[in-house]
């Protein structure tokens, strides 16, 4: 049922247009991408005040500095990218309109995701300064701060996002929703490269 | 189905909740726009009261009418008020309220942000406001300067507060910017390709992009702030390899675009109000958008004009003075379009247009002092000196406050259905155009005979004496000009002209449905074939028919020619946006204190958005496959 047209006027009909739509049509896919844009906007000032402050320093980081073991940050790069692979089976599959890798690629990537949160908590246990030690131990804290926030909210958005497709019923306009969770994930997973390296391997 | 029947259906669908639980749940955009107008409007006049505070302690030389502390909180919270509480939200509050009108769209892209957006807005100012009233409200600056507002200099609880009213405000900013650049690219009525826009739209549009890269420089600023506050974090602290001036980059890198995020709506309105009065087209629409894309660009790359005195090397300095100046070119340009438009145009005198006339006057000083402060030579001269105050007062006032009266003016009958009186109404004009001059302008002199800003009381044998006395009775009369435009509106809305729909015979889709406007905003959408959608409508315009009157259905257009694309469902009140707003506000409150409201508030606003998220019945088309 939908409304008709008044009589003696010219009208357009969109009774028969979709509910949905993916992509660049969705307002929610300008949604997530003005999200991202602030995002990034937070990470690349946290990025300028780490390279502002280290500008005053000779020796930077300052001495005495500890690192968490590097194998164990490498652990949770790694972790972080394998999500992307099941992730990318629903982002495909979303767009099929097929569930089953959808939720396969949900449950893989949580799980992934998930072991990226154990292994970000033992890096956090092991960095050998604190926030207060010195302005590279608060810069540095902030940004693991930042991350590690979009980390756990991304794994429980995950988590929550699969408990709901193997819960069902699934509408078909739910199919973007899930390729644009894909995409925050990813983010996730790509915001913390540039991070990795530099607070691994900048060193003057 | 004839139209009546339709008005039931879709009246009963769109049905606004009423009362508190109303208040709280619910999420039509002429709602949340009404909510954030009148809030920032109250917010105004608390800043406007500690304004008359101010200057009745300054009108004479050792006076003791408040205390030097009582003052340091006053320009603080003013200054905080005026740029967070107020400019901001009131034009991002007509924003929400009036753009979707304009483009003929029933509702927003996301109601329920724009819900959550403004009760965070509200937390935030309350917050701030519980502080002041409770004798430890913030008295460091609106820009809280390190180290001034730093552990060393301001022990307590004041800057914390300040802090986090910055954290809940941007909040509330960068939602409703969301929300309101998805709605201008996707909501458009058909035929409103993006260069048929109204320029209002635009100018919102420009500026929710600003707000989105702008706002997240001064939530980091402020979050380390408040962290080197209460766990005691290094950014700051020079001892330990922090650095005071790290504050100042990442504040004006927000707080210089935040002057053209105030002020570019300004314009928008400016370019609206004289199209309506003067029944043309402003001169130069392409140039007119253009202008304020290129004002939003340069306006990214001069916040160091700010800190001229802080010792920075020559070359940065040049190029900064540079690129202030080149503000003045899409400035000039839309002041010429103006200009140009009233001298051709018709030329009807109702009072919003004399607000067009008082800031093509005050703006244009405003610029000029600008143009002289962006010079380093003689900023050194002039910083923090009332020459200063006097400029930020001529372009923020000229530029925002003048239009935005003369707009609210104009779009009162369609809030209220009543007209304004216009006898009063020039009277207002009046008060506000001499009230403003008395007070600022002789505040250009005091900076120049080198009266320091925010000092609480001068000696008498300065000279300073006669200038803040006027100055002082400058104040009274915009106090009075403020509350004329008070009384009119409520003897208006008790007994004006009844409006209908088109008072001014206006051109944009706003003026196309009933004054106010039914909650479905219009019966049946409209379609436009040019820009000014109605002065340029066909005789048997169509319109759009189609949706389904038992859902809350909108149309989404294809991002350049705003041609039909699909609909969308959106939302029903609901009272998750709110509870997810109290729930930050219990973790952000908290963190003032304890760093645990940090988890705290993660975990309570975690159950609020689950709540948020969590599927509603399912009514659409299921997948084939289902689990």
């Amino acid at each position: 049922m939908s409304e008709t047209a008044p009589v003696g006027r010219r009208f357009v009909d969109v009774s028969e247009l979709p509910m949905f739509a993916f992509g660049p049509r969705d307002p929610i896919w300008w949604g997530l991408w003005l999200l991202l844009a602030i995002e990034s906007t937070m990470f690349v000032l946290l990025a300028s005040s780490y390279f502002y402050l280290r500008g005053n320093e000779s020796t930077w980081p300052p001495p005495g500095v500890h690192q968490a073991p590097l194998w164990l940050t490498a652990l949770t790069v790694v972790a972080l990218l394998l999500s992307v692979i099941p992730t990318w089976w629903a982002f495909r599959a979303a767009i099929q309109f097929r569930l089953r890798p959808i939720q396969i690629g949900f449950l893989l990537g949580t799980l992934a995701s998930a072991a990226a949160c154990v292994t970000r908590a033992y890096e956090l246990a092991t960095i050998g300064y604190n926030w207060n030690s010195h302005a590279y131990g608060s810069i540095v804290w902030a940004i693991y701060f930042m991350h590690t926030f979009h980390l756990t909210s991304g794994t429980v958005e995950n988590a929550v996002m699969t408990v709901l497709l193997f819960k069902g019923p699934v509408e078909k306009k739910l199919m973007p929703d899930i390729r644009l969770s894909c995409i925050y994930w990813w983010f996730v997973v790509v915001s913390w490269i540039p991070f990795w390296i530099v607070i691994m391997f900048d060193k003057s | 189905m004839i139209d009546l029947e339709l008005h039931v259906q879709l009246a009963e669908t769109w049905r606004k909740p009423r009362g508190l639980w109303g208040w709280l749940t619910d999420n039509h955009h002429t709602t949340i726009g009404m909510n954030f107008i009148v809030t920032s409007f109250v917010f105004f006049l608390l800043g406007g009261i500690e304004a008359i505070l101010m200057r009745t302690q300054l009108a004479r030389p050792e006076n003791h009418f408040v205390t030097n502390d009582f003052y340091n909180q006053l320009f603080t919270t003013h200054g905080s008020t005026m740029m967070f509480l107020f400019a901001v939200p009131m034009i991002e509050g007509l924003g929400i309220y009036i753009v979707p009108l304009m483009l003929g769209t029933r509702q927003m892209s996301f109601p329920r942000l724009n819900q959550f957006s403004y009760f965070s807005y509200l937390i935030g100012g309350l917050l701030l406001y519980a502080g002041f009233f409770l004798n430890f409200g913030p008295d460091a600056g609106w820009f809280s300067y390190v180290p001034l507002s730093g552990p060393e200099f301001a022990p307590g609880k004041r800057i914390d507060i300040w802090a986090q009213m910055i954290t809940f405000t941007e909040i509330g900013s960068l939602g409703g910017a969301v929300s309101m650049i998805a709605t201008i690219f996707k909501h458009r009525a058909p035929g409103m390709s993006l260069n048929r826009m109204p320029l209002f739209v635009w100018g919102e549009l420009v500026t929710s992009f600003m707000i989105v890269f702008a706002m997240p420089a001064v939530m980091v600023a402020s979050s380390m702030l408040a962290s080197d506050r209460l766990i005691a974090t290094q950014f700051f602290n020079k001892a330990e390899g922090g650095d005071v001036l790290l504050w100042q980059h990442l504040f004006w890198f927000f707080g210089h675009p935040e002057v053209y995020i105030i002020f570019i709506p300004g314009t928008t309105m400016m370019s609206t109000l004289v199209s309506a009065f003067t029944k043309r087209p402003v001169f130069g629409y392409v140039g007119m958008v253009l202008s304020l894309v290129a004002t939003a660009f340069v306006g990214f790359g001069v916040w160091v004009h700010h800190m001229f005195a802080t010792g920075l090397p020559e070359l940065g300095l040049s190029f900064f003075t540079a690129s202030s100046v080149l503000i003045t070119i899409p400035t000039a340009f839309q002041v010429f379009s103006w200009i140009i438009t009233i001298f051709h145009g018709k030329f009807i005198v109702r009072t919003p247009m004399l607000y067009v006339l008082g800031f093509l006057f005050i703006f244009v000083m405003g610029g000029l002092s600008g143009v002289m402060l962006a010079s380093t030579p003689l900023d050194w001269q002039l910083h923090d000196t009332f020459f200063v105050v006097a400029h930020l007062h001529y372009v923020l006032i000229g530029g925002m406050l003048f239009p935005l009266i003369g707009a609210l003016t104009y779009w009162f009958p369609k809030f209220t259905g009543k007209m304004m009186n216009e006898t009063l109404g020039r009277w207002t004009f009046a008060f506000f155009f001499v009230g403003f001059n008395l007070t600022f302008f002789p505040m250009h002199n005091l900076g120049l005979h080198g009266m320091p800003r925010r000092v609480y009381t001068y000696l008498p044998t300065m000279g300073w004496n006669n200038l803040n006395m006027l100055s002082t009775v400058g104040a009274y009369v915009l106090g009075v000009g403020v509350l004329l435009f008070m009384a009119n509106a409520v003897i208006s809305l008790r007994s004006g002209a009844i409006a209908g729909d088109n008072p001014w015979g206006s051109f944009s889709l706003e003026w196309f449905t009933s004054s106010p406007p039914p909650p479905y905003n219009f019966l049946y959408l409209p379609t436009t074939r040019d820009r000014y959608e109605i002065w340029t409508m066909a005789d048997d315009q169509p319109l759009v028919t189609g949706f389904r009157p038992d859902r809350r259905e909108v149309l989404i257009t294809k991002l350049m020619d705003a041609f039909p694309d699909h609909k969308i469902e959106t939302p029903r009140p609901t009272i998750w946006p709110t509870l997810l707003a109290g729930a930050t506000g219990i973790g952000v409150i908290t963190a003032i204190f304890t760093p645990w409201g940090v988890p705290l508030g993660m975990l309570l606003a975690g159950i609020a958005l689950t709540g948020w998220f969590w599927p509603k019945p399912p009514h659409h088309e299921l997948l084939e496959e289902q689990p």
